[in-house]
């Protein structure tokens, strides 16, 4: 696998201290943590000045190149569309990269069909339903193809129609995928786990082994399954921790 | 005191018949776009283009009436941020409150472990998170008799989660707490009654076993299954055994423990 961001002694004044990662291509990456996780992000998008350094694709993001380099990286987060129609917000990243006008208005359409939205195409924004506004801004956030996307927005309020959806696209397109989320059940489904609380790379690392070190999740919580596998080895019914509900009742009734 | 829905019909639902108690946490649940949030509108007054009636105690949501109806409720929208937008959080809370007592609020940062240097900032710096804090902090300040909300525990870490919830169940005496949410494990531990919408219907449940133990329903309505009746499922079908209801990690834990040994 090879490295697709990588960040080194990133500081942020006030908010982010000393922060070192690097995401590897085509995995699904959770940041959960108390506070610093937007600010990460808004330096990786070149949104705020930070000391340290960024690199994508093994070159280092300057500004100079940031322009370029950000197109590969789609980004959504709560209110981000703008006033005027849904076709409006689609189309306008697609302008911006350089298309002409048919081959914006054909990837518009396609896409809405894949997501079953053609019907929102020509509505203000303003008239949307919360909901709606979100599987839009993802809409907008991917519309470009982009190579990396940050999801800094809970899709967890979604129904599973929609949330299948929208991880759907994100298995097929092989995304790297950068997911900031508060819910710890959100956890069980990524690849790489990071944590960061008051500014502070707590962990980083496989999403499996972090679990085991129950007590960096005091505050975070953990998923259901992994809550659960902790407390059954205190009543000494299991001798591990499980990801698999099926696993773990074949071995209590075993 | 209750809410009540005669008859409600529009575009969205088929008449509708309807009654919401106090002392209880009402849930609603269903897909996106299935007329939870509308609901909670009509109650509210927001909407009023149905027919059919909304009564409150006693009296009538009509659009004369609305000063009057929502004296006695606090509607926690979805999109928080359109609770904020005056200069400061504090004049926010100010806005949304009128009186606001100083110890409860105290009380209430501490338990969803907000700085209270939030007070002097504005909305355009704080996290969603934060915004998602201050307007359950408001709900809960308002002292209004009736509190709608509208997805209380997205963008919730776990310690706030699990503080709202006592503050909920604390609160819920003399109250009319009505939830609409997606958070399953959440409203599986806090409902007492819950109501299921469906093809513009709905089905009220006074047990919430019922439906939250029912994984056939909950997939047709787009829910996903609380965690623990997904467990408990999975027991039953796995190895035959039925364990008691539960709701909470505790209960189950000690429902297994007894069963194997």
């Amino acid at each position: 696998m090879s490295t697709i961001i990588e960040i080194k002694n990133l500081t942020v004044d006030k908010k982010l201290n000393n922060i070192n990662l690097s995401i590897e291509q085509g995995t699904l990456n959770v940041i959960i943590g108390n506070s610093g996780k937007t600010t990460l992000v808004k330096a990786i998008m070149g949104l705020i000045e930070y000391s340290g350094t960024i690199s994508y694709n093994g070159s280092l993001i300057t500004q100079k190149n940031q322009k370029d380099i950000i197109k590969n990286i789609g980004y959504f987060r709560n209110n981000m569309l703008k006033n005027g129609t849904v076709k409006d917000n689609i189309i306008y990243p697609l302008i911006n990269l350089g298309l002409n006008e048919i081959e914006a208005k054909k990837k518009v359409y396609d896409i809405c069909s894949r997501f079953k939205i053609s019907d929102l195409l020509l509505k203000n924004i303003n008239t949307l339903t919360h909901t709606e506004k979100k599987i839009i801004s993802f809409i907008v956030s991917i519309i470009h193809n982009p190579k990396v996307l940050i999801i800094d927005d809970s899709i967890e309020d979604l129904d599973e129609l929609n949330k299948n959806k929208i991880l759907d696209y994100i298995n097929k397109s092989k995304l790297t995928c950068i997911y900031l989320t508060n819910n710890e059940s959100e956890i069980l489904n990524s690849d790489n786990l990071i944590i960061i609380e008051n500014g502070k790379l707590i962990d980083s690392g496989k999403t499996e082994e972090i679990l085991k070190k129950e007590k960096i999740f005091k505050n975070i919580g953990l998923p259901f399954l992994i809550d659960l596998s902790n407390k059954l080895k205190v009543y000494g019914l299991v001798d591990k921790i499980y990801l698999d509900t099926s696993e773990m009742i074949e071995d209590i009734w075993k | 005191m209750e809410i009540e829905l005669i008859d409600v019909k529009n575009d969205f639902l088929k008449s509708i018949n309807l009654k919401i108690k106090e002392n209880e946490i009402t849930s609603f649940i269903g897909k996106n776009k299935s007329g939870k949030t509308l609901i909670l509108d009509m109650i509210y007054g927001l909407n009023l283009n149905y027919s059919g009636k909304t009564i409150i105690n006693k009296k009538l949501v009509t659009k004369e009436n609305l000063i009057n109806i929502r004296n006695d409720i606090f509607y926690l929208i979805d999109d928080v941020d359109k609770l904020l937008f005056n200069i400061n959080i504090k004049e926010d809370i100010k806005y949304a409150v009128k009186k606001v007592d100083d110890e409860k609020l105290k009380e209430l940062f501490n338990l969803f472990n907000l700085n209270l240097n939030i007070l002097d900032k504005n909305y355009l710096e704080i996290s969603t998170s934060e915004k998602k804090k201050i307007s359950l902090i408001m709900a809960f300040l308002s002292n209004k008799k009736i509190l709608l909300l509208d997805n209380p525990t997205s963008y919730l870490d776990y310690k706030s989660r699990q503080n709202l919830i006592k503050i909920l169940k604390r609160n819920k005496k003399n109250q009319i707490i009505v939830i609409s949410s997606m958070d399953t494990n959440f409203l599986l531990n806090i409902s007492d009654k819950v109501i299921a919408l469906n093809d513009k219907k709905i089905i009220q449940y006074n047990n919430k076993y019922e439906i939250f133990e029912n994984k056939t329903l909950l997939n047709k309505i787009g829910v996903k299954q609380p965690d623990i009746c997904d467990l408990k499922n999975k027991i039953k079908s796995k190895v035959n055994i039925n364990l008691p209801h539960s709701d909470n990690i505790n209960d189950l834990l000690k429902d297994v423990y007894r069963n194997v040994r």
